[in-house]
């Protein structure tokens, strides 16, 4: 008698959570669209905002930030911001690699920026852009969906013999190993915390966060360098072997600091 | 005798059955309609009724459930209708032991009296399974709810109270009751006749209420329920009212004269009813509001300007760049934000490319939404082409002023801007360039709904799809023999076949370096015999001594003569060089090896 009172206790008790939840809970789609309608109506300020704090929002997916940096981008292209620009791209097609609009958009960034291209058109440019293209996903799926065919190749040569079968094989794992490979090398070269030298004018980088203190290193604008830490107004970055303090302002972390 | 105690008491089951089926089939042939045809009745729910107050024509055909209902009556003064489905209900029962089957149909058609008088609803006919039957004619007397008149209020009003097709307005429909009766009130319904069906005229988004206005929802029509702004306490007629408000806009699709049927307003008191009881009403009132017809006027053809795109009412335009400092070819985004009451939502936008002033830029379109009843936003895309453009010229509208009767050009402000011509280009000195390559524009499609790209989160997992590979390729190597010999005992005689000429020429190379010519011609035998042996999927001892022309043609072998003759000679003379004293005549290696590639492809 009592357990059917508590099975309709605890559902109202589930129901009045999330319904709670739910008034709490920020509607990024919302904030999106409000922020395209202040960036149509020219209130760049709005819409800045408003990008930012969907930047910062834990539950939007890669595909969703890659979108909201894109837009950012354009924000900062718009306000002749282009180093901010190019940082935004950059984000963007890390974490969308085939965005079209946003390599686009970088070139003309860099561009007005003063900066080289990033795609230079050379054989070595186009086999790095075609290394980056999968995403991580897409690199998962296709290990696990060449480690399936494998298994199938192995079974058919242990079945049936042959060349073919045993080519198909070594084939595959070849594959396998060279998308690894690449996962490897990727990851290895991955930056915890990414960011970019946005100030037209470099970085000076210092060894303690102390404007007296000499600089010890030249960020150039457009570098990519990596947060280690941040204290103020003050930054710590590493750039290659380099390791120093520069003004916050001077760097752009490319996705966020709720992005790992 | 368990067994037939078991078997007994199933039987005396049946028995029972079979007799109660014998008895309801008994009663069946008795079951009939009631005597007579079909029996038609109409009666009002009430014979006298308060003006506005609900009133239901009862229409019950008994004897058949095959009814349909004829063409309502029209009496003026009074509602009737729209019918609703009508209610069919079947009952059986015993009737001095005989079954009698109940038919009946029934209508609760509404009747609502616009009027004060008596009123005679004629007969109308209700055909019955063909046949036609008229109803009987019924009186219906209204009178005025005094107490509801002075105890309730209702007004209907059109803002303006003139206009021109094409223009907006508002219908305010103003109501309440006596303050003092607010704590016993807890029932409302408006009767609106016209709601959702205004002829002549188009609903405008927007409600028109005002802000910080407390929402409160009240009954429509019996059947829905619509919000409508409480107004709080006001002196109405020297007593104090809790007011209300309902306002809606419409635009006038075109001219002549707007008409509302009467609207009342029921209002009182209902029981709270329970789990088994429905409200019910305690006490009610009625009021009811006329309202005066809204004169639609035509637009004057006369003075009407060319570039008029259908702006009617009280408009102002405000103009604002998104920038003001460009390169040539750059996009500028100019907002226009339209306000007043005019109809914001219908009138079309002006053509920059076609105005005057505007040569000086390309126009790429205009976006454009509606903010609120009396705000629309215009986005024009602008791109300037020519350097010496120093403002982005006014933006004229023509509106017809339904004040003045007259149409009168509403205009944005210039906005003064910078041009800088393109370095480099060779083109500075040119009247008209080619624009500079932009940006794409931002990804305005919703968050979740996909947009461009691609992208996804989770990082490869190395070490678990790496160490499967790399089992699966050792499991293979050490699994797959085992494996293949268990599935196919034969493969490793196939195998061996398969590498037989490959063994042979590897044989037949060891050979060359084992001695004398005797020697080396025993080794090419023996390479040869197993060879041969490998071939045939026998022991290479078969083919010591063998004569290939006896052999042909057994087990199944489609040995042609030729080279089994060849065959033959091959091996005689490989004895013979061997164990005979013609070692110079032996068979090279290359006559071996030509000889197996030969019947490799032949029957061997």
């Amino acid at each position: 008698m009592l357990r059917p009172l508590l099975l309709v206790l605890a559902f109202f008790a589930l129901v009045c959570d999330g319904l709670a939840s739910d008034g709490l809970e920020r509607d990024p789609s919302a904030d999106h669209a409000a922020a395209v309608e202040a960036y149509r109506a020219g209130d760049h300020a709005t819409a800045r905002t408003l990008w930012e704090g969907l930047l910062a929002e834990p539950s939007l997916s890669d595909a969703e930030r890659a979108r909201v940096s894109y837009d950012l981008g354009n924000l900062a292209f718009r306000g002749e911001r282009f180093l901010e620009a190019v940082a935004r791209y950059h984000a963007t097609i890390e974490l969308s690699p085939r965005h079209a609009d946003a390599w686009h958009n970088l070139e003309l960034a860099r561009s007005r920026a003063g900066l080289e291209a990033a795609d230079r058109g050379d054989l070595a440019a186009t086999i790095e852009r075609l290394l980056a293209a999968p995403t991580e996903t897409e690199l998962a799926r296709a290990s696990w969906l060449l480690l399936a065919l494998l298994l199938l190749a192995i079974a058919w040569e242990i079945r049936r013999g042959g060349l073919l079968p045993k080519l198909a094989a070594w084939g595959l794992f070849g594959l396998l190993v060279a998308g690894l490979g690449l996962a490897f090398v990727r990851d290895s070269n991955a930056l915890e915390r990414p960011a970019m030298v946005v100030a037209s004018g470099g970085a000076p980088l210092r060894a303690e966060p102390d404007r007296g203190l000499e600089v010890t290193e030249s960020l150039a604008p457009g570098e990519r360098v990596e947060v280690l830490d941040q204290l103020g107004i003050w930054t710590r970055v590493r750039s290659g072997d380099a390791t120093g303090w520069l003004e916050a302002d001077r760097v752009l972390e490319l996705f966020g600091p709720t992005q790992g | 005798m368990n067994m037939h105690l078991q078997r007994a008491i199933p039987l005396t089951r049946l028995r029972i059955l079979a007799a109660l089926l014998a008895v309801v089939l008994a009663q069946l042939p008795l079951a009939a309609a009631p005597q007579g045809g079909p029996r038609v009745s109409a009666r009002l729910s009430t014979g006298i009724a308060k003006l506005g107050a609900p009133v239901e024509l009862v229409v019950t055909v008994e004897g058949t459930v095959d009814a349909q209902l004829g063409s309502l009556p029209a009496v003026p003064g009074l509602r009737i209708g729209p019918a609703p489905g009508a209610s069919t209900s079947q009952t059986m029962q015993s009737r001095n032991g005989r079954m009698v089957v109940e038919r009946r149909v029934t209508w609760r058609i509404p009747v609502r009296a616009e009027a004060i008088g008596d009123f005679e609803i004629p007969a109308f006919e209700v055909v019955v399974e063909g046949r036609r039957y008229p109803t009987s004619a019924l009186d219906l007397r209204v009178r005025e709810d005094l107490v509801g008149a002075e105890l309730g209020i209702m007004q209907v009003e059109f803002q303006p109270t003139r206009i021109v097709a094409g223009q907006p307005f508002d219908l305010i429909l103003t109501f309440g009751w006596d303050a003092n009766l607010a704590g016993k009130i807890n029932h409302a319904d408006l009767s609106l006749p016209w709601w959702g069906k205004l002829l002549g005229t188009v609903e405008v988004s927007g409600t028109g209420r005002q802000l910080g206005s407390r929402p409160v929802t009240v009954n429509l029509n019996g059947r829905y329920q619509v919000e409508v702004e409480a107004l709080g306490v006001q002196e109405v007629r020297g007593k104090p009212f809790e007011m209300f408000r309902l306002q809606k806009s419409y635009l006038a699709t075109h001219a002549g004269t707007l008409e509302l049927p009467t609207s009342h307003l029921e209002f009182g008191r209902m029981s709270q009813g329970g789990f088994f009881e429905n409200p019910r009403p305690i006490e009610m009132y009625y009021v009811a509001a006329a309202s005066s017809p809204l004169e639609v006027g035509t637009l004057p053809e006369a003075s009407r300007p060319f570039e008029y795109t259908g702006a009617v009412g009280s408009i102002e335009a405000i103009a604002v760049a998104d920038r003001r400092d460009v390169d040539l070819g750059d996009s500028i985004k100019l907002k226009v934000e339209w306000r007043g009451d005019g109809n914001l939502e219908f009138f079309d936008l002006p053509d920059l490319a076609r105005l005057e002033g505007f040569e000086g830029f390309r126009s790429y379109g205009a976006t454009d939404q509606l903010k609120e009843r009396f705000a629309r936003v215009s986005i024009f895309d602008l791109a300037p082409i020519d350097a010496d453009v120093t403002e982005i010229p006014a933006i004229p509208l023509w509106v017809f002023d339904p004040e003045t009767r007259a149409y009168e050009l509403v205009e944005t402000r210039p906005i003064p801007i910078r041009v800088r011509a393109l370095t480099g280009s060779g083109l500075e000195d040119e009247g008209e360039v080619v624009p500079r390559e932009d940006i794409r524009d931002i990804d305005a499609t919703a968050l979740g709904s996909g947009g461009t790209g691609g992208g996804g989160s989770g990082p490869v997992p190395m070490v678990p799809i790496g160490g499967s590979a790399l089992g699966l390729m050792l499991a293979w190597g050490f699994v797959r023999k085992p494996l293949r010999r268990g599935l196919d005992p034969t493969a490793p005689l196939e195998r061996r076949r398969r590498r037989a000429l490959a063994a042979l020429r590897k044989d037949l190379r060891q050979a060359e370096s084992v001695g004398d010519a005797a020697a080396v011609a025993e080794a090419r035998h023996a390479a040869l015999c197993r060879f041969l042996g490998a071939r045939t999927r026998e022991d290479e001892s078969a083919w010591v001594g063998r004569d290939p022309m006896d052999w042909r043609g057994r087990d199944g072998t489609h040995l042609e003569p030729a080279p089994a003759r060849e065959l033959a000679d091959c091996l005689g003379g490989l004895e013979r060089a061997a164990f005979g004293p013609e070692a110079s005549a032996a068979p090279t290696r290359d006559d071996v090896l030509a000889l197996a590639k030969s019947l490799t492809q032949g029957a061997l």
